[in-house]
């Protein structure tokens, strides 16, 4: 045993949606402190792990874990109760509803320190405080990914699942994401699993990097130990390079 | 002229009361519940009943009825919707249809076929040249101050928050912690008694009749169609506009307007400017049609 303590462990799971198989027997983990890039090609299952990680999808078998805490049983407002924070890559705002609004329902389990822990959230998106009133639909791409990581946020989470921060951003705003992003696991010390497609941001933020091809982990290695060019050949071939 | 409004204003709160249920139901689950007619028809027999009890006063009758109404609600949920989640919208509308069916006749058997009517003490007032009555002002008031706390819940309570979120998107709000399905219990609660409350209004006004279903199905449908759909105030703003439009069109003399003999729309006709406004709100956006799902 490390001295590390796992906080997040998804075992053997087989998962899906409906009829379609996408997880085949997926292990992973996420230590305390940690944050691990979970890469892959499109399709490869990469949000799905995401997704069942929440309680989003359908499991056919395996089990996931919450630090010591089974809970695979658990919905997904359960697990939200039990400390897993998760952010969509879309859809990951109440488009009708105010910015506010959209805050409030981030503290929807904790009510009572909402206008403090608020003014938290405010400090590391400044722009979301100007822009409260608005209608969450009507913010730009920027402004709407930093109201979804901020009202996730607000759970108070002790493991944060990012589906693709950086998608459909302009590249200063993803700078200003990511900053965000190193900026919340820095002073929270909270560990991130994070799905990305651009692996340098995705690379400069993790310490272990995790590669998934057609629902299974085909690599898991600390950052410093893989080799971009090995992890292109995954992407594209789907299998470890030899040479 | 005066009395038009008086008219519609009383008829629009009877039908607002009721479709703002259905546009709940239609917000979060997607479907367009027709069984949701027939809660205000048990509602307004159930409130029959409870007013028999000797010593209860009418207003206690309503508010068990409302809850008992709730309840059933809960209960139709619980055996059949709860169940059929994943179905399409349009597999849950049929299923609607067929509880609307079961539920029409249970009211059948119990109550039998005959009207009943209420005994409400109720004197005219005039104003101008216009007559409304006190129980007019009090259907008006009770359904102005139903739709003012169920917008304060709405929009300032955390759980009728969390409805709104759970209406705007279900996958996100259960990852905020929030209890999908104990607020679709909630939100059937709140339709079911709501639903009562405003049929109880309708039988006050006229009577209670086995078919009251079928002569509140389409302007209540008409409403929820106009205010689109999901839009719970906007099934208000539809009862009032429909209501508006429906009682405008059998007070104008047509007759008189083209400078022939004095020539009004038969009140029967009334029905029918629910369906050109469905047709009319259906052609210029089919998206809203309740048959559709989204």
């Amino acid at each position: 045993m490390t001295a590390m303590t796992d906080v997040l462990t998804l075992s053997k799971l087989t998962a899906g949606y409906g009829p379609i198989t996408v997880l085949d027997d997926l292990s992973l983990t996420l230590r305390a402190g940690e944050v691990v890039a979970l890469l892959g090609a499109n399709g490869s299952g990469k949000s799905t792990v995401l997704k069942t990680a929440m309680g989003l999808t359908h499991v056919r078998s395996g089990s996931i874990a919450l630090g010591a805490r089974d809970v695979t049983q658990l919905p997904a407002h359960g697990r939200a109760a039990a400390g897993l924070g998760y952010v969509p890559q879309t859809r990951n705002v109440f488009g009708d509803m105010s910015v506010a609004d959209n805050l409030r329902m981030g503290a929807y389990l904790r009510p009572k320190t909402f206008e403090q822990e608020v003014e938290k959230v405010f400090a590391l998106f400044p722009r979301l405080k100007e822009r409260r009133r608005a209608l969450a639909g009507n913010l730009s791409g920027g402004e709407r990914r930093m109201l979804a990581i901020g009202s996730t946020l607000l759970l108070n989470p002790s493991v944060l699942l990012l589906d693709e921060p950086s998608s459909d951003l302009a590249p200063a705003t993803v700078d200003l994401v990511f900053e965000a992003i190193a900026d919340v696991h820095k002073r929270l010390s909270i560990p991130i699993l994070l799905v990305e497609q651009n692996v340098t941001k995705a690379l400069a933020l993790a310490s272990r990097v995790c590669v998934l091809v057609r629902g299974h982990e085909a690599l898991d290695a600390p950052v410093g130990a893989v080799d971009t060019h090995d992890l292109h050949a995954l992407f594209l071939d789907g299998g470890v390079r030899t040479s | 002229m005066l009395q038009v409004l008086f008219n519609s204003l009383v008829y629009a709160s009877m039908i607002a009361v009721i479709a703002v249920g259905v546009a709940l139901c239609y917000s979060i689950l997607r479907f367009a519940n027709f069984a949701h007619i027939q809660f205000a028809v048990v509602g307004g027999y159930l409130t029959y009943s409870f007013a028999a009890i000797p010593g209860l006063p009418l207003p206690a009758a309503v508010a068990l009825s409302a809850v008992a109404t709730g309840l059933i609600a809960i209960l139709v949920d619980i055996l059949v919707f709860s169940r059929l989640r994943d179905i399409t919208p349009e597999g849950k509308m049929i299923v609607s249809w067929g509880v609307a069916l079961f539920i029409r006749s249970v009211v059948a058997i119990i109550y039998g076929g005959g009207g009943r009517a209420f005994d409400i003490s109720s004197e005219a007032v005039i104003v101008g040249d216009a007559v409304f009555t006190t129980l007019d002002a009090l259907v008006v008031a009770v359904a102005a101050v139903l739709m003012l706390l169920l917008h304060l819940f709405l929009n300032r309570t955390r759980i009728g928050s969390g409805l709104r979120a759970l209406a705007s998107n279900a996958d996100l709000a259960v990852t905020r912690g929030i209890p999908g399905e104990r607020l679709i219990r909630l939100m059937w609660f709140l339709s079911g008694a709501l639903a009562a409350i405003g049929g109880t209004l309708l039988a006050f006004e006229t009577r209670l009749q086995p078919n009251m279903d079928l002569i509140i199905l389409l302007p209540v449908f008409a409403a929820v169609t106009i205010g689109g759909l999901s839009n719970v105030f906007g099934a208000v703003l539809g009862a009032l506009i429909l209501s508006f439009a429906q009682n405008l069109l059998i007070y104008v003399d047509f007759g008189a307007l083209v400078g022939g003999d004095s020539w009004q729309i038969p009140t029967q006709f009334r029905d029918y400017v629910a369906v050109l406004a469905l047709v009319v709100v259906l052609l210029l956006r089919p998206r809203l049609s309740p048959l559709a799902g989204r």
